[in-house]
Parts: structure tokens; sequence; C-alpha cells
């Protein structure tokens, strides 16, 4: 829980004034992006993988060039089964995946335009979120709201933690301080993310080097900026190009155990 | 001990040298203090010259002075600016001791002619890169808020910038906010910054006189590789008791001084804080955002020869919102001082200096409560032997104890989850002993040269960790990133209590040649840096964490060349340098560093280097009605962090990179024009290049979220910064019937309602969906009023 202590400073640069400016940005990054993902939802053996390819585009540009025409596989390394991602028409490489198993290694394979990527993972084990629930605790902008969310860390190990609250609202966690321990912390969301007064909230297990990648997403998405942030940088995540390494892909291939509870009847007022 | 063995055989050796340099008797000393003459306040930095043997010296940082002389009669010039001059006859036919009294010169309207001589003193000393200021200057100088401060004011000199408007700390020559020693009373401050750097942590009220050494920095210093900020408090009024203060727009100060037994001692306390509420909104009772500091200083004249002084300074910042966190944070520091005169000739003082940096933080919707900090006592010994007009003697050692306490966690309550843990704290020595010597070898070369001895040594802990190979970092090739190594089953062990010792001697050189009215200097120097802030943002934030070198972290290692012309030109004064520096050792961070409450700091460092070089151009008058400095400096600053082998990446790609205070140019003029008696006008203009920043190269989008990637590091730059800040200040006539006299400062910062960037953010908008570029101006036109009076 440790990133709460960097988070709290950057609140107090609130001087400032703002005003969009016109930039002429060059695009000199030209990478494909790989959103891949094996999850399984905790007390089930069954479930998916998922993958979406898409490429890099200017800061400004809009619209998003999915890839359509790669060969995505997925191999049980323990087993050596072979599952092939359909491409579904939302843009995503989908399957099925019937016992994922604890024990083995996944191999992520895209061909794609005679280049070969490739990553491994293994799954990461989630607890159950414990309760949620809506606080009344005030953060420095009065359009956020408190959720107070609560779950038992899983015994010895280090563990790591992904919560997702709603899409794209990321909190990670470690267990450094609360090894084994019932814990609460809350997470401040603004208001208008909330739809129909009702929040999914996800949780899932990840390992350190994930942890680290969403930290440096956040960072990097977050609207802070200025004397203390950190330097930005090209994100580097878990999958790399076999035949040419100066074309490693953005993105990460996550293997979790996850589980959801969905907050109804939110007061936004 | 080694240190110790060295420290014995250094002072023989210095003893030594005082004897041998006994002198026969045909020469003379006079010596004493020099003093203002209503508060009896001693003068740092006066002048003592006699012009018929063509030779002066300068009064020291307790207001001493001494210089030998053949017998004679002699006219003795004694002169410091902002009072009367004073000549005194003299007859030098024994040693002498004689205490000086100079008046404030309040009598500006007509212009001071200044003899040649007294300017010429301080232009043929072989010091460079060295920068002063008065409290007064400091207390004149427009800022925002009208709030007057020290840092802000020292950013006007060249050589000196901040990474931007809202930052915090300062950065010299291009060197980090972490490399600058900064003094208080000698006490060392950790954190110079209150508000994250809207204010210092120095009460202008309570300054006598400040020394920034950017370069040349004599042996006496050390422990730091960008510079030395010596901050020095007033004594307080061995006279009258005087009160002071100031109510300002967002702050109020307040100011007692007096005798507590006339002539013989005195005491000052201040005090200034923030209203609360600061920057919230004024409904929001339950939050607060605010801080305070107390200066203190007492000082007794025991005898003649000996006198002690004692200060204080304590300060907080508090923030508090609501029920959800409460911060807290601030420096704590003690210092007794004795000042001995063990002969006409030789003076000596011994401090025992104790500092201490605290940071809290709780944060109940977490359910912890955090806190860090260092501590350091400092034992030091300082010897002045003014041994001939022209060699002057310095000795020195000290020793400081260091205690880091990188982090303690604690449960806030019986409902939170968190365990309570302390990461290891940390311990070190850094030990010390110098010798410096002023020599004026000829009418036209004068030099400076000493050695510093250094030793720092970490002791043992508790729960340092041990790597394979000794490396904590590793890279993985294939994924291009750098991970920590998996520590060793066995902790760093050893035998002794010590864990690493570093030594080091350092050289120290200057040189003056000079002519009627000018003078060439040149310098070089070493320095260590053996403790770093851990700290990966444009400027430090004050929950980084201070660690020390040790294993495998390797002390910063300084070398600056400096190249100087100075001249005096009746009014004016040019001074003008071309510098060169370069750091090895410098800390550097992988990506996604988590350097905050990481019990294995090292697994996250890689070491890199840092260089600067540049041009410096300060031109002054500082007499007559209209005062002016302009200031300018062409510089630039890099650093790079190659990685260990050939096959890592390093950090952007192992190339040179621009740090985030670089500035090309570096424009400021700095004026005080007199109207009348009442009125005075002060102004200040500033115009930098912009700040080196990242704008992003591409784009994309993933687990929702539209990422964007950044190229090469801060290899834009934001828009070029300049603004005009004015402030008058009204002193109404003075009724003599009254005893308060008072003072109106109308102040407006950026006068011409700039839209300055202090940063560009770059995001996708909530509302229409499209990424967009957002440039943050921190402040606009801001006007202020503060009333300040004194009794």
């Amino acid at each position: 829980m440790k990133r709460n202590l960097a988070f709290i400073l950057l609140i107090f640069i609130l001087l400032g004034c703002e005003k969009v400016i016109d930039l002429d940005l060059e695009f000199t990054e030209k990478r494909i992006v790989v959103d891949a993902k094996i999850n399984k939802r905790i007390n089930s053996k069954n479930g998916f993988a998922q993958v979406t390819l898409s490429n890099t585009t200017s800061y400004f540009e809009e619209e998003i060039t999915f890839i359509e025409n790669a060969e995505v596989v997925i191999k049980e390394i323990e087993t050596s089964v072979e599952y092939k991602l359909n491409f579904s028409k939302e843009n995503q490489y989908y399957i099925e995946i019937e016992n994922i198993l604890k024990s083995s290694d996944y191999e992520l394979n895209i061909y794609h335009e005679n280049n070969h990527y490739q990553s491994k993972n293994i799954l990461r084990s989630s607890p159950p979120i414990g309760d949620v629930k809506q606080g009344i605790r005030k953060s420095l902008n009065d359009d956020e709201i408190e959720i107070v969310t609560s779950f038992k860390d899983i015994e010895n190990d280090d563990n790591y933690y992904l919560f997702e609250f709603g899409k794209g609202n990321l909190q990670p966690a470690d267990d450094i301080y609360i090894e084994g321990n019932n814990f609460t912390f809350s997470y401040f969301i603004n208001k208008n993310k909330i739809q129909n007064n009702e929040l999914e909230i996800k949780m899932e297990g990840i390992d350190f080097q994930y942890f680290k990648f969403i930290i440096q997403i956040i960072i990097q998405t977050n609207t802070q900026n200025g004397p203390f942030a950190a330097p930005p940088t090209s994100i580097k995540g878990n999958i790399y190009c076999v035949n040419n390494d100066s074309l490693n892909p953005f993105g990460y291939f996550n293997v979790s155990e996850y589980d959801t509870f969905t907050l109804k009847d939110i007061n936004i007022n | 001990m080694d240190f110790f063995k060295v420290f014995r055989s250094f002072l023989t050796a210095t003893l030594l040298l005082l004897f041998t340099f006994s002198k026969s008797q045909t020469s003379f000393t006079v010596s004493g203090y020099i003093l203002d003459e209503s508060s009896k306040e001693v003068l740092i930095g006066s002048n003592i010259i006699i012009p018929s043997l063509n030779t002066g010296t300068i009064s020291n940082s307790y207001g001493f002075y001494s210089i030998t002389v053949p017998k004679g009669n002699y006219d003795v010039i004694f002169n410091i600016l902002g009072y009367k001059e004073v000549v005194k006859k003299i007859i030098v036919d024994r040693n002498i001791t004689i205490d000086i009294l100079l008046s404030e010169q309040i009598e500006e309207l007509s212009e001071v002619i200044i003899t040649e001589n007294i300017e010429n003193i301080e232009i043929d000393l072989p010091i460079l890169s060295l920068n002063r200021l008065s409290g007064q200057t400091i207390k004149q100088t427009p800022v925002v808020f009208g709030e007057s401060d020290l840092l802000k004011t020292i950013l006007l000199l060249p050589g000196v910038s901040n990474a931007g408007e809202g930052a915090s700390g300062f950065n010299v020559r291009g060197g980090a906010a972490d490399q600058n020693l900064i003094l208080f009373d000698e006490a060392i401050i950790y954190n110079s910054s209150h508000l994250f750097g809207l204010f210092s942590v120095f009460n202008s009220d309570a300054i006598k006189e400040v020394k920034l050494f950017k370069g040349g920095i004599p042996a006496s210093y050390g422990g730091r590789v960008s510079s030395v900020l010596d901050v020095y408090q007033k004594d307080g009024n061995k006279n009258e008791l005087k009160f002071n203060g100031g109510i300002g727009a967002i702050s109020s100060r307040f100011l007692v001084e007096g005798p507590i037994q006339t002539e013989k001692s005195s005491f000052l306390i201040a005090s200034r804080g923030t209203y609360a509420h600061l920057f919230l909104k004024l409904t929001d009772i339950d939050n607060s955002a605010y801080f305070f500091d107390i200066n203190t200083k007492s000082n007794f004249i025991i005898d003649k020869k000996n006198k002690l002084y004692f200060s204080g300074y304590f300060g907080r910042d508090f923030f508090k919102l609501d029920n959800t966190f409460l911060l807290l944070y601030g420096n704590t520091t003690f210092n007794l001082r004795w000042n001995h005169l063990i002969n006409d000739k030789t003076f000596s003082n011994t401090s025992l200096i104790y500092s201490d940096y605290y940071y809290g933080l709780q944060l109940d919707f977490v359910g912890f409560d955090w806190n860090s900090g260092i501590k350091n006592l400092n034992i030091k010994f300082d010897l002045k032997n003014y041994y001939s007009s022209n060699i002057q003697f310095n000795y020195g050692a000290n020793i400081i104890y260091y205690d880091f306490n990188p982090g303690k966690i604690m449960p806030i309550n019986k409902e939170s989850g968190i365990n309570p843990s302390s990461l290891n704290k940390k311990f070190a020595f850094e030990n010390a002993a110098y010798f410096d010597v002023i020599h004026k070898i000829s009418n036209k070369i004068s030099v400076r040269y000493g050695l510093r001895f250094n030793q720092f040594i970490r002791l043992k802990q508790l729960g340092l960790k041990s790597y394979l190979n000794n490396k904590p970092v590793v890279f993985d090739s294939v994924l291009k990133i750098y991970n920590g190594a998996e520590p060793l089953a066995n902790n760093y062990s050893s035998d002794t209590n010590i864990f690493k010792s570093f030594n080091n001697i350092e050289p120290r050189f200057n040189l003056s040649f000079n002519r009627v009215d000018d003078s060439f200097k040149f310098s070089y120097n070493r320095l260590n840096q053996y403790i770093h802030l851990i700290s990966n943002t444009n400027s430090p934030q004050p929950l980084d964490i201070w660690t020390p070198s040790g294993p495998y972290i390797e002390p910063q290692k300084l070398d600056q060349f400096a190249v100087g012309y100075y001249k005096s030109m009746k009014q004016f004064k040019l001074e003008s340098e071309i510098f060169f520096k370069r750091i090895k050792n410098r800390l550097d961070y992988i990506d996604g560093a988590d350097l905050v409450a990481n019990n294995d700091i090292e697994r996250t460092l890689l070491k890199g280097q840092a260089r600067a070089y540049g041009l410096e151009f300060l031109l002054k008058k500082n007499t007559g009605r209209n005062q002016f400095w302009i200031s300018y400096t062409l510089s630039k600053s890099e650093q790079k962090t190659p990685g260990i082998s050939h096959d890592e990446s390093g950090i952007n790609n192992g190339k040179w990179y621009l740090t985030p205070y670089d500035k090309t140019h570096d424009i400021s003029i700095n004026s005080k024009i007199k109207i009348n008696e009442k009125l005075t006008l002060n102004s200040n203009f500033i115009y930098q290049t912009g700040q080196p920043t990242n704008y992003p190269n591409a784009q994309y989008q993933y687990m929702n979220l539209s990422i964007p990637n950044y190229g090469l590091r801060n290899s834009n730059r934001l828009p070029n910064y300049h603004r005009l800040d004015i402030s008058l200040s009204l002193v109404p006539k003075k009724n003599i019937n009254k005893k308060v006299n008072s003072e109106w400062v109308f102040g407006i910062y950026n006068l011409y309602n700039r839209d300055n960037a202090s940063s560009i953010l770059f995001r996708k908008n909530d509302q229409t969906l499209k990424n967009e570029a957002v440039q943050i101006s921190i402040f606009g036109i801001v006007p202020s009023v503060t009333y300040n009076f004194n009794f």
C-alpha cells in the first residue's frame, strides 16, 4: 500500500491554472500494442484468454487501428496443449479455456507480418473481495467519492494485487505491510465515472513485474505533472519480438485469478 | 581507527606550524571585533584596509579581524557596505586590540564615492564563485505574495536555477538540489522548503548574512558536491529591546531581540507562520494547510577571549484533510558554539551541532501512520590563524554521526490491517580534517590552497541484503528491463563494526592574478558527497529519503574548474566566470522504481554521471540612490546513466540527457531606485530558456486507457519563461513622538500577467474523450500588501 505515500503529495499543486494549447507532436514510435490476458474467476476451473492487438498512433489521433490478421496461439507448457484464439467483432482474439492450471506456464505467441512476438506467464491467485462500501471521507477534489474495499491477504508469499474500479481506474496493492491480514482501504473516484449509481470492482492477483508496470501506467496517465513528477518514459512490458528486439511490443501478458463485486445504489450527491 | 591517526598527526603538524611561524617582534598585531554601533551586532565581511601598506583583511563570520603589520603609525580604514566608513589613526608599537563600531548609513541621497582600494580588496582575494547577500537585500527583493525569501532571491544570481515555478530547492551550476550543503548557523538543513517550495525555511528577519559558494569552495566545507549556502543568523541587539514584524497577505512574522545583560549578552526570537486554510476553501473548517517556524539565538560575552552562542531552529509544515490524512514535516536544529581567542592572531571556534529532519504521515483511509527522517550530531573545531598580513591559516576537523530512519509504519488503530514494521535503520560517521591557506604572494598574485581529508564510515546494521556478484540490479536483455536482483539467503555481514569505509583527499586551489583595478582568477576543487537524496522527481519532495553511501552506493565525486575575470569601475563591479564540472556516481533509478518504503533501495539504483559547463556574468552597482544587478548565465547541465555492461540499455539508451533544471539562457535584472525619503521602488525582470520536458511521440491503448509514450528524456522544452515583478515600499514620515517605525510594501508579481508554463501535461479529456495538451501556469499576476513595523 506504499504507493499511497507518494500520491498524496501531488494533490497540493492545485494553485495552477490550466489552458489547452495546440502543439505539433511528432509520431516517431511505431510499434504493435498487445493487451493480453488469461483470466479465471476464483472458485472456478475455467476461464478465457483474450488478446487485443493494435498499433501505436500519433498522440492526437482519435482512431485506433486494430490488427485483425494476426495468428494468436496460447500454449499450456505443462500439457503442450495449444489454444488458437479466434478474432471476434469486438476487435479481440478470444478463446475459452477449460481447467486453467496453477502449476503451468502459459506461453503467448503472436505471428504478424513475418514477426513473431512471445511472452510467458503463470497464474497468480487472488483472494475474494471481502466487502465494498461507499465511504464518507473527503478528498481534495469535491467531485470524488470514497469507495471502501476490504479483503483478506493470502498468507505467506509476497502477493501483488490489482483493483479496477470501473474500466481504467486502477489501484495496485502489495502485501508487504499487511501480510495475511484483513485489510481495508479507500479509493477516491470521480462521480462522473459512475453510471446508473453502480460500480463494478474487480480484484486480481498479479506478479511483481506487472505491479511495477501498472504503477508506471498510472503515473503516465495521471493528470499530474510538474516539479514533483517522475520523468515519463517508454513503459516496457513482458512481451518481446523473437526475431528483432527493436520491435518489442507495448503492453502486457497477464495471467490471473480474479473476483468481482458490484456496488449498487451509490449516492453521488 | 585510521581516521584518528590521521587526525592526530594533522593536529601535531598544525601546532608545529603555529610555533615555527611565531614571528620576531618587529611586527605587531591589530585585532578585535567589528560591531554595529547601535545593536552591537558583529559585522561579517567588513574591510580593514591600511592604504599606506597596500594591505588589508576582512572580518570573519564572527566579526573578528586580525592584521599583523610592521611597527609604525597607520591610517586604518574600516568599511562595510551600508555603514559609514571609519578611519582610525593607530600607532602600532605593540599588539593592539581594538573593537570598531560602525554606524548605519541612512543618508543615501548623495552618491557615495567609494575608495577604489576598498573594492579592490575583495577583487584581489583568491575567492571565486562566491555570492554574498545581506538580510537587507533579501528583504528588498520583490517576490510572490510579498513574502521576502532567501531562496527566491538567490535564484536571481548567475548560475542558480530551479526546476520551475512552484518547485522546491535550488540548483547551482547545473547540480541537483540534494548537492547543496545548506547550513543555518552551521547546522545542516535537509529540506530547505516550506509548502512544497512556496517559502524557504529561512526567516529573512533573522538573517544577518548569506554566502553562496558555487565553486572554489574552501577546504573548511565539504560533504556536498554542488554548492554551499552558508546562512548566518543575527545575534540579537545587545543594547536595547527591539521588536519588529510584518503582516502579509498569507503570513505574518514577529521578531524580538534585546540584551540579557547590556553589551554582554543578547537574545533573539523570531517566529512566522502562514494562516491556516492556505489555498483551501474557507468553508472547509476541517482542512488546514500551514507552516510555522521559530528561530532563536542568544550569545554571551564571557570575557575578552571567550564568547558563547546558542542557536536553534524549529519548523513544521502541517496539512490536514478532513479525517482522510494528516501530514507533518520539518527541520529542527540546535547549535552551541564557543569562540575562543587563543591569542590576538589566533581565533578558534568549537561547535556542537544537532540537526534533524522529520516526516510524518497519517493516512486514515489506508489505516497507517508513517514516519521517516534523518538525524545528525556534529562536533566541529575550526581555527583561524592570521599569521601575517599576507598569510592566513585555517585548520579544522569535524565528526558527524548520522542516524537514518528510512521509515517506520504503524497501524492507526486496532481495526487497521497494517502490521507494524520498521525499515532497517542506517548509521554512519562522516569525519573530516582540513587545512586552508590564504596567501598573498605578492601585490599581483594571491593564492588560496588547501586539502580536506574525508572519511565516511558506514556502520554495521541489520538487514542489509547480499547479492550474487554484489550486484543488486540485473538487466533482462530480452525485455530490456532492469530488475532488482534476488537477495541471497545470507545478509551482508562484516567481522568488524564497519560495513564499508571510504577515504578521500580533496585538493582545493584558488589563484588570483591582480592588476590595478581588475583581476584574473582560477580555481579547481574536488568534493565528495556521501549521503544521497533518493528522489526521482524534477525537484525534491518532503518525503524523499536520505541514504548513505555503503557497500552498494558509492560517493558522488566532483571535479570543478573555473576561470574568472573581475573588474571594478568606480561604482560598478563586474564578475564573470567560466566553469566546467563533472560528477561521478550520480544516482539514477530503474523504470518503475519504488523509492518510498523500500527496505532494499539498492535494488532500484543505477550509477551514472553528470556534467555541467557555462558562462556567468554579474554586473553590480551596490552604492548610491539607484542600485542594480544584472546577471546572465549561459550553461548546459546533463546527466547520463549508461548501465554496467555493454549489452545494457542504461537509462535513456545510455545517452546524455538534459537535467530538468537546465536553462540555456538565464537573465535577471534586479534594481532598487530610491525615489525620495519615503519611497523606494524595487523590481526584478527574469528571462529564461524554457525548462526541458517531454512530449509524447506516440500513444496506445491499454486497459481502456490511452497511454502516452515518451522517447528520449527531456528532449523538448517548455516555452521560454519571463516576468516582471515590482514592489514599492513606503516609509511614512517619522513622527518624533511615536516610537513605532512602519513601512508599507505594495508588490505586484508577474506585472504583465504572463502565462508562464510550469508544465505541460498530456491527458484524455473526460468529457470530449479526446487527448489534449494542457499548459499549467502557477502564478499569474499576484498583487500583495505587507505591513512591517519595528519599535
